[in-house]
């Protein structure tokens, strides 16, 4: 639906319809207000519901998969050799460091994002320790329940166990008809005394729920019955969601005219003062802002490639450095210097000593003086480098 | 004080690391983490403290030391393996030295190495004895630095629906921190930030005074905040006071475009000799293993969009970063100026940071620190530095405002610590707290070996709830050891509730799992009932 056809709509059909689309309006909003949580509310909720829950069940179908042991080995080895192909790419990315033109970042990510991987970041080789013991943690507990968690203002995660005794039971009671139900997630919406249905897979262990923000809700998990009704398994605790924006409630004892509160709520989002202007519209353009912040700035996708793709560029490189190694041998007791500086000898007389190699030319005299002092050596070596790089040739 | 501030500025230090501690292995990787904060940021910042003593410099700074933090401190194994990775390093930047000889600019860099890792010995071994906790107590003590406490495993309260669970890690917490600080603490840091409705009651109860919010936390509160973030607010009920955190400092810091870290002349973090030299000479230096790692001797600059890379010029970092902490103070004036204006009172600016990322990261941060201290103590009038306790104690009358749930993670909710690579953890965690409630309510005096089974049980819980995992998991650094930590807590537990409730507890393995996951000696199961 588009924003054009929503403002033809009356207040009170705005309002039914966002009811209806269980999306959260109050009366005391403007019209204008209204429509536009209307149309955001519309463009986020069942489509996206949809994709995201399947995904979903794709990812539990697999973990459950696991549970068998031989598929288990198997999993295992592929996602070794999956974190070993990460990890070289990744090696390759750190070493070739193509940041952005101005600063030095890539765009993508903020300095603290990489700053916090950064904090993790020890190695870029796969971690080869044996393990010393190796816990096998439960598949399940043998306990009915469902919980759900608020994600964030606009999702719910829930995830459930129920006990193959208590599908017994259930196949029990309906008999023919069970295989005819369908499992189903009935979302409570205790604020707006409604509800709404999801039908989901058996082998789903957990799913996300888009909601609304600022709500009460509870999650349960049942059936359906060949005649449309909802038999409950089991029941999550109410849980709220957060606000996304700021409260309708103003304080009676601190009191102050709107347009100051916008301009401490814009310092608040960025001390960016704004001038004058409609406040509702206003405030709504700084929790745009905000909200844009609060996607941009946070500390989750860094170190991964997928979620925020690298500068594309080849990821070849030659570099070569030179070092040289001079060794040598005299009597154990002897004192040797080179370039005048004291060398340490190994106990039998013997050694080394490792420089990196400039270009240029370089005069190393290595002198050897004897443990009574009596005699003296010197063997003088001039060592001369030149290194030069030739255009890189593209095939 | 200032004699005429108009506002003040709170800088918030967060320090934390998970609870890692290897003693089945001779050599640990991810214990590196502690080994590397320690010289990179927690270290210099002490010198920074004892600077600022010694000179007179009226500095005030909050930081929190996380009870995984301070027991890792805390520990003689640790202390003992930090003094290897540190002769190892000393080692290797004396090799460094002799092999830059003919490469001046390298030379002098092998040298600098040299000395800070030798100098970072010296403060650790011989001024305090392998235990840094009394350097930060000391500073607390003189009224410049306060230390604020955590959750006991920086668990994350949003995620966390069980009320006891979510009591046990403040109440262990506030213990722990009075057991290493010789009081209690007034302040603490949620992990991540994360705060639910309901949480304020519980810091209530261990008789901590206030506590930290991103800003949506504040602004999105109930009824709406007067001053924004500029004043703290009450929880209704509680009375325990929220800061929220500015943004505009913080994107200073942070920012892509404009944050400080990213200056071309400041120090690369990628590129280090743990990568860059040749393999059979880098090898001793390398864990058993033999991955090539991060050393912590990197010689060049960020540089800019360039492959090459150039030299690291010590002095001239030192100059940005002085560059930086001077724009940084007078953007400080100036939002101080404007808001004081518009609050017709004093505004509280609130900037928090991961400690980590100063010095660890950015490795002029501490610098960076040094010099706006000191700037902010001799160069100007505008703002006073602050804590929260020395905010409340002189500004106590403030609004009552619940604030709403939120982090300052991505996105600024729970989304980091909950969607597809790490949303597995829950179902275990939730069980396990429950278990862990039903225990202690089933056992209420347990002795011997079912008292020691019990307090191990906590720890496992504790251990396995460190938000630290499912955001590594998140992030995709290090991914395996996350996987491993939180199956091992998860499966140790498990055993141990089965083995409780059996009356067959093996004692053998217990003494194994208590010797490995040994944080929290003193802890008391019955925190749970």
């Amino acid at each position: 639906m588009k924003k054009s056809e929503l403002r033809k709509m009356t207040k009170k059909d705005l309002l039914a319809l966002a009811k209806k689309k269980r999306i959260a309006v109050s009366e005391s909003m403007l019209k204008a207000d209204i429509i536009d949580t209307v149309f955001g509310g519309l463009s986020k909720s069942t489509g996206k519901t949809r994709t995201k829950a399947r995904t979903k069940v794709k990812a539990k179908a697999k973990t459950k998969a696991r549970t068998k042991t031989k598929v288990k080995a198997k999993t295992r080895a592929k996602t070794k050799a999956k974190v070993k192909k990460k990890a070289e790419v990744k090696a390759e990315t750190k070493a070739k460091q193509a940041p952005a033109p101005k600063t030095g970042w890539d765009n993508g990510r903020t300095i603290r994002q990489k700053a916090v991987a950064g904090k993790y970041e020890l190695t870029a080789g796969p971690i080869t320790m044996p393990p010393v013991e190796s816990m096998e943690i439960p598949a399940d507990y043998g306990v009915t329940r469902i919980v759900a968690m608020a994600k964030d203002p606009a999702w719910l995660f829930t995830y459930w166990e129920i006990t193959a005794e208590r599908f017994m039971q259930l196949e029990k009671k309906f008999k023919d008809d069970w295989t005819k139900c369908t499992m189903a997630l009935r979302i409570y919406d205790r604020a707006a005394k409604d509800h709404f249905d999801m039908n989901i897979s058996y082998e789903a262990r957990a799913w996300y729920v888009g909601v609304t923000p600022g709500g009460r809700y509870q999650v349960a998990i049942g059936v359906i019955t060949p005649g449309g009704k909802f038999v409950k398994i089991a029941e999550s605790a109410i849980i709220e969601t957060p606000r996304d924006r700021m409260s309708d409630r103003i304080d009676e004892q601190w009191v102050m005219p709107d347009d100051v509160y916008d301009r401490i709520f814009a310092a608040s989002g960025g001390y960016e003062v704004v001038a004058g202007g409609g406040s509702a519209e206003m405030r709504k353009m700084l929790e745009a802002r905000l909200e844009e912040q609060l996607s941009s700035e946070g500390v989750s996708s860094f170190g991964s490639g997928e979620l925020m793709p690298e500068q594309k560029e080849r990821g070849f490189r030659l570099r070569v450095a030179t070092e040289l190694i001079l060794y040598g041998a005299t009597e154990p007791d002897a004192k040797v210097t080179i370039q005048g500086k004291l060398v340490k000898l190994r106990r039998d007389g013997t050694f080394t000593a490792r420089f990196a190699l400039p270009d240029g030319t370089i005069d190393i005299p290595v002198t050897a003086v004897s443990g009574d002092r009596v005699e003296e050596r010197t063997i003088d070596t001039d060592v001369k480098k030149k290194s030069s790089e030739k255009a890189p040739v593209i095939r | 004080m200032k004699k005429d501030s108009k506002g003040y500025l709170a800088l918030v230090l967060h320090a934390h690391l998970p609870y890692v501690r290897h003693p089945e292995y001779e050599d640990f990787l991810e214990e590196d983490w502690f080994y590397e904060a320690l010289t990179e940021t927690y270290i210099p910042l002490i010198e920074m403290f004892n600077r600022f003593e010694e000179e007179g410099v009226d500095f005030h700074i909050t930081m929190s030391l996380t009870p995984s933090l301070l027991s890792m401190m805390a520990d003689p194994l640790l202390q003992y393996r930090y003094l290897r990775h540190l002769n190892r390093l000393i080692d290797l930047a004396g090799r460094e030295i002799e092999r830059t000889r003919w490469m001046p600019e390298f030379h002098e860099l092998a040298l600098m190495y040299h000395w800070k890792f030798t100098r970072a010995r010296q403060v650790f071994l011989e001024r305090y004895d392998s235990n840094l906790i009394p350097a930060f107590k000391h500073h607390q003590d003189r009224g410049n630095l306060e230390i604020i406490t955590c959750g006991a495993t920086h668990g994350f309260m949003p995620l966390m629906p069980n009320d006891k669970a979510a009591r046990a890690q403040i109440m262990i917490a506030a213990d722990h921190y009075e057991k290493h600080l010789g009081r209690r603490p007034r302040g603490i840091w949620l992990a991540e930030c994360g705060y639910r409705p309901g949480v304020d009651e519980i810091l209530k109860e261990a008789g901590i005074k206030y506590f930290f919010t991103d800003t949506h936390g504040i602004l999105y509160g109930e009824p709406r905040p007067r001053h924004g973030v500029f004043a703290p607010v009450y929880c209704p009920g509680s009375a325990v006071a929220a800061f929220g955190r500015d943004r505009e400092s913080s994107k200073q810091v942070w920012s892509a475009k404009e944050g400080y870290p990213g200056d071309f002349y400041y120090r690369d973090f990628y590129r280090d000799v743990g990568f860059d030299l040749d393999y059979d000479y880098i090898k001793p230096f390398l864990h058993p293993d033999g991955n090539r790692i991060h050393t912590g001797i990197k010689y060049y600059r960020i540089t800019g969009a360039e492959e090459e890379k150039e030299v690291y010029r010590p002095s001239i970092a030192r100059e940005k970063a002085a560059d930086h902490a001077g724009n940084f103070m007078f953007n400080r004036e100036k939002q101080v100026e404007h808001l004081a204006g518009l609050l017709g009172t004093k505004p509280i600016i609130v900037s928090p940071y991961d400690a980590e990322l100063f010095g660890h990261w950015w490795y002029e941060g501490p610098d960076w620190i040094e010099f706006l201290l000191r700037k902010i103590h001799y160069d100007q009038d505008t703002i006073d530095t602050i804590t929260p306790s020395e905010y409340l104690e002189r500004h106590p009358m403030q609004q009552v405002v619940l604030p709403s749930m939120s982090s300052w993670g991505y996105k600024g909710y729970n989304e980091v610590w909950l969607e597809g690579s790490n949303d597995w953890i829950y179902p275990h965690l939730h069980i396990m707290a429950d278990r862990m409630v039903e225990l202690a309510g089933r056992y209420q005096d347990a002795d011997g070996l079912l008292l020691r089974a019990l307090n191990q049980a906590a720890r496992e819980l504790l251990l396995a709830q460190s938000s630290d995992w499912a955001f590594i998991m998140k992030t995709g650094t290090m991914v395996e050891y996350a996987h491993k930590r939180t199956k091992d807590h998860i499966g140790r537990f498990d055993r141990l509730y089965n083995d409780i409730l059996a009356s067959m507890i093996n004692e053998k393995w217990l003494g194994e799992v208590e010797n490995r996951d040994n944080i929290f000696p003193d802890i008391d199961y019955r925190v749970y009932a």
